[in-house]
């Protein structure tokens, strides 16, 4: 069985000792460089179609995190110490909106985001739309991603909306919203004003590429 | 036949003078009694008078103790957050990997105010409508427990990842759960309704639920004084319903509104109780003809189903839902059963 499909199989039983055993094995044949772009984005890609298609379980996807942010940990060590120069995308905003205290889901997406070579600012939990704003302006970042797992949390993304606005920000700073909420109920991402929104982590990465562009387009023709 | 005589002969499959029905309305009862929520979910007398002025409002069969799983989350030492328009959440939860296990301190469910609080919110439901209709106690299960004490990253990276640690969790929430459980039979609910939001479809693995969490849950509930009910939290539940069928005590399966009810009534039986049909939490967005419609389409469905509860699904009924949507449940259990008679 070729290993993409082997580590697939894996994730979706939850086997995580078989899969870093396989892993391990690859890499030091090949190296971590390889095993990211050769293995792992494509295996996220397809995990990402199945969890959409196919309902995984946050246990699967959990594995599926895991993995990937163990494997970036071991190619940046690798990195570090041979010196090599790793350029980023970004940089980028994430956290859970005001009152909203389920990280689970944000701290996926920022894993996917970094295994993708995303700089993120991780703001954590409960996060005013004010704070977003401000570290978004003082980084640079063009692209604001929010979490929310239920409707009445959620609502308070309508402020962030509001205050990217206020500071005539609009399309120059994207705001990508997320969460259980959204997957349920899509109609909520124009309800609260969100520029795109993603089913599951493992989507996160191209809606961030697809925004960010979408940010500099803005830019550029005002 | 008063709504708790109609819940008792559904459960028995017993026939019924109209279909029963409830709604979470946990949380409704603040709206009605114009309460705090600070107050609501901390004073036990206000919390009865809430769910009697539910019962007197609307007439379900069926009354709930507080919907609160952080009030559990609060009482092993995390750190929750009181709102005007939804229930308490959990904002810090009181270890965050289970090599703190050791520094937790188990409530004494006789002490602990936020126990003691469930406890005789349950014990004076049971003096001003415990005559009138059944009282359901919810209570979170050993295996879904400990989201709210170490958060669903620490508990998934233990149950995954560690197994001498999953056991420790158990040997501290088998014991607790069985504890409380009795103790709120006894202070005057007629069943206990344990979510299953790890124990779900979208969250945990089948291999999870039938290797670890079973077996868990069979000893647990062998020493439950009482019924059980499982319910589905917030997703669909029919992918694991037969699992959950045959364990000790569980006479019942609360399903979501995306599940198809003849397919879960095929996988749980004929003997355990059915209940659900309405999204919940979504029903404020519908008009009261609208929500009757829905009502009557399932009751259409499940007629000659004898033991079929009409229920929302998922969290609490939205403090928005106007009060006309919640008797449109009534009002189309009255005229279903005026139809089916005449």
């Amino acid at each position: 069985m070729d290993i993409t499909e082997s580590l697939h199989q894996m994730i979706k039983k939850a086997d995580k000792a078989g899969a870093y055993d396989l892993l391990e094995q690859w890499a030091a044949e090949h190296g971590y460089d390889r095993l990211i772009c050769e293995v792992l984005e494509p295996v996220f890609e397809e995990v990402g179609r199945a969890w959409q298609e196919e309902g995984l379980s946050l246990a699967q996807g959990y594995i599926a995190a895991k993995i990937g942010e163990d494997f970036l940990k071991k190619y940046a060590a690798e990195q570090a110490s041979s010196h090599s120069h790793i350029e980023l995308k970004g940089p980028v905003i994430m956290g859970n909106i005001e009152d909203d205290v389920h990280a689970l889901g944000r701290r996926m997406v920022v894993t996917f985001l970094e295994a993708n070579g995303w700089k993120v600012y991780d703001l954590g939990n409960d996060v005013l739309a004010e704070t977003f704003v401000d570290k978004a302006v003082e980084v640079g970042a063009k692209v604001v991603g929010v979490s929310a797992m239920m409707y009445t949390t959620a609502k308070n993304i309508k402020s962030l909306r509001a205050e990217i606005d206020h500071r005539d920000l609009t399309g120059k700073l994207q705001l990508a919203v997320g969460g259980a909420v959204f997957v349920l109920r899509p109609e909520l991402v124009e309800e609260v004003g969100g520029d795109g929104t993603a089913r599951n982590a493992l989507e996160a990465p191209a809606l961030f590429t697809r925004l960010w562009e979408e940010a500099c387009l803005q830019e550029s023709s005002s | 036949m008063n709504n708790r005589e109609r819940v008792f002969a559904t459960l028995g499959g017993n026939p019924v003078d109209r279909p029963p029905f409830t709604a979470l309305l946990s949380l409704y009862g603040a709206r009605l009694t114009d309460c705090p929520s600070q107050q609501y979910y901390t004073d036990p007398a206000a919390y009865a008078r809430g769910q009697d002025a539910v019962r007197r409002t609307f007439e379900p069969d069926i009354l709930f103790s507080p919907f609160f799983l952080a009030g559990e989350a609060r009482a092993f030492g995390g750190k929750i957050k009181f709102f005007d328009h939804q229930p308490p959440n959990l904002v810090e939860p009181a270890i965050t990997s289970i090599e703190q296990l050791s520094s937790l301190d188990v409530p004494d469910i006789d002490s602990d105010p936020t126990l003691v609080f469930f406890r005789e919110a349950i014990s004076q439901m049971a003096k001003t409508s415990g005559e009138y209709a059944a009282i359901a106690a919810i209570l979170l299960n050993p295996m879904d427990l400990p989201v709210m004490i170490m958060g669903m990253d620490g508990w998934l990276q233990t149950v995954l990842f560690d197994t001498d640690g999953f056991k420790r969790m158990m040997d501290l929430t088998v014991p607790f759960f069985t504890e409380r459980a009795n103790a709120l039979l006894e202070a005057g609910a007629d069943c206990l309704v344990t979510p299953a939001a790890f124990l779900n479809p979208s969250v945990a693995t089948r291999d999870i639920v039938e290797r670890l969490a079973l077996p868990i849950l069979r000893d647990a509930f062998e020493q439950i004084q009482g019924p059980v009910f499982i319910h589905h939290v917030g997703s669909s539940f029919t992918a694991f319903l037969e699992l959950f069928a045959d364990l000790p005590h569980v006479i019942g399966i609360a399903v979501d509104h995306s599940d198809n009810l003849s397919e879960a009534r095929t996988k749980m039986g004929t003997d355990m109780t059915l209940v659900g049909g309405l999204d919940g939490p979504n029903i404020w967005k519908l008009i009261p003809e609208q929500v009757h419609a829905r009502c009557e389409e399932i009751l259409l469905d499940r007629q000659h189903d004898p033991r079929f509860i009409l229920a929302t699904s998922g969290a609490d009924v939205a403090l928005s839902t106007p009060e006309e949507n919640i008797r449109a449940m009534h009002t189309a259990a009255e005229s279903f059963s005026h139809e089916v008679r005449t």
